[in-house]
């Protein structure tokens, strides 16, 4: 809760909010950081974490492209990208690659509705800090977006090799990534600690 | 103009939920994390972390990032003939992405880091203003340098035919990859509280600083 003091983040400087509504952002008067950014409320957060949940069965099993080189056709999933990588020997490579491209944000979008339906089921917010304190861990390590542009890259870089089609996977794996920064965007975890300046 | 912080007023702020309390407790009474005042060995641990993957850079950008088998020749390619390639095949807006991602990003990223190590050991208090803004950059951008080891993952994934052509990876991805890793770690590390910890000039203040 951030009414009355709190400190600044980034600087350590003592800040006085007197009257702290959720709806304002609020940064630092010294190295004018943000501290706090207004988040939608919880009711639309769980309902675009479970969209882009849907989304991503689809996209991760769905072929993302069919690619035909000398007559050979082939197509390939989100899913078998990352599972063959495992195969090829670099290991840790493959771990980096699906963890924070794939698993990272699929995990935070399973703690967002954990947290959000743990709430509506009355949970108080002190039980859910473990859940509260991953997501804060895991959030820097997403990198969906960077995973979509590489898939574009690849595409480029394959176009001279193969003749390439889009399959029906790489667009559910786009609107994947758009629900799912809009949850990132509306959710503000900090709000947890703010449940009775939020229904007011 | 006299700023109070909480290692002058004996506060200690949570860094997960910013309920700021009494440094008495080590446990956040609202959300029930561990609580330092500033992150521990920051400095130590940027430092270590930094090295690293200014070490990691290096094979990273000398050895090939990924090889091509195609009709029985092998062809490695390094980060910056990646680039080169896209620039002679009249793909310019991919090789300034694929650039600026692999190659400009992480030198940025690593530079600033040096420069936000040098402020605070040497209590450069004038360019906190400047540097915090730098970090908050360098933790937004980050990530992007990730861009190659996905195409190359994803590459070497999908052109497997086996006799016609099939790409594999060079010892520069997971050079890459490491150093990547390594930078984000080194900025998760970091503290920017340390830079701002100078500018009151009270001896008390110092010595705070010092003990953490």
């Amino acid at each position: 809760m951030l009414r009355g003091q709190t400190a600044c983040g980034d600087c350590g400087v003592i800040i006085d909010v007197d009257d702290f509504d959720t709806t304002h952002q609020y940064s630092c008067p010294r190295c004018h950081s943000t501290f706090y950014r207004p988040g939608e409320s919880f009711d639309l957060v769980m309902v675009m974490a479970i969209t882009a949940t849907l989304f991503f069965v689809p996209a991760i099993f769905l072929p993302i492209m069919t690619l035909e080189i000398m007559g050979q056709s082939h197509s390939i999933t989100l899913f078998e990208a990352v599972w063959f990588f495992v195969s090829d020997g670099y290991i840790i490579i493959a771990l980096i690659a699906a963890a924070s491209g794939v698993l990272i944000p699929l995990l935070l979008l399973g703690l967002i509705m954990m947290m959000t339906i743990g709430l509506k089921l009355g949970y108080k917010p002190r039980s859910l800090s473990y859940l509260f304190r991953s997501y804060e861990h895991l959030s820097g390590w997403a990198m969906a977006e960077v995973y979509l542009v590489s898939i574009f890259v690849a595409m480029i870089k394959l176009d001279g090799m193969a003749e390439l089609t889009l399959d029906f996977g790489l667009f559910s794996f786009g609107f994947f990534l758009v629900t799912f920064y809009i949850t990132i965007i509306w959710f503000n975890p900090h709000d947890l600690w703010n449940q009775d300046v939020l229904e007011k | 103009m006299y700023w109070r912080s909480d290692i002058g007023e004996e506060k200690v702020l949570c860094r997960f939920c910013g309920h700021l309390q009494d440094e008495t407790r080590s446990e956040c009474l609202q959300c029930g994390s561990e609580m330092h005042q500033r992150k521990p060995y920051s400095v130590v641990l940027t430092w270590g972390y930094a090295f690293a993957a200014s070490i990691f850079l290096i094979p990273a950008n000398l050895l090939p990032m990924m090889v091509v088998t195609a009709l029985g020749n092998d062809e490695g390619s390094t980060i910056m003939e990646g680039v080169i390639y896209f620039f002679e095949h009249g793909e310019a807006g991919i090789g300034a992405i694929i650039f600026i991602a692999s190659i400009v990003v992480p030198f940025f990223k690593l530079t600033v880091l040096f420069y936000l190590l040098v402020i605070v050991q040497f209590g450069l208090h004038g360019h906190a203003l400047r540097a915090t803004r730098l970090f908050h950059l360098i933790h937004f951008i980050g990530k992007w340098s990730m861009l190659d080891i996905f195409v190359v993952a994803l590459m070497v994934s999908i052109v497997q035919f086996q006799s016609l052509a099939s790409i594999h990876t060079g010892g520069a991805a997971i050079a890459f990859a490491f150093a990547v890793v390594l930078t984000i770690v080194a900025t998760e590390k970091f503290d920017p509280r340390l830079m701002w910890d100078s500018v009151k000039n009270s001896k008390e203040d110092i010595i705070c600083v010092r003990r953490l």
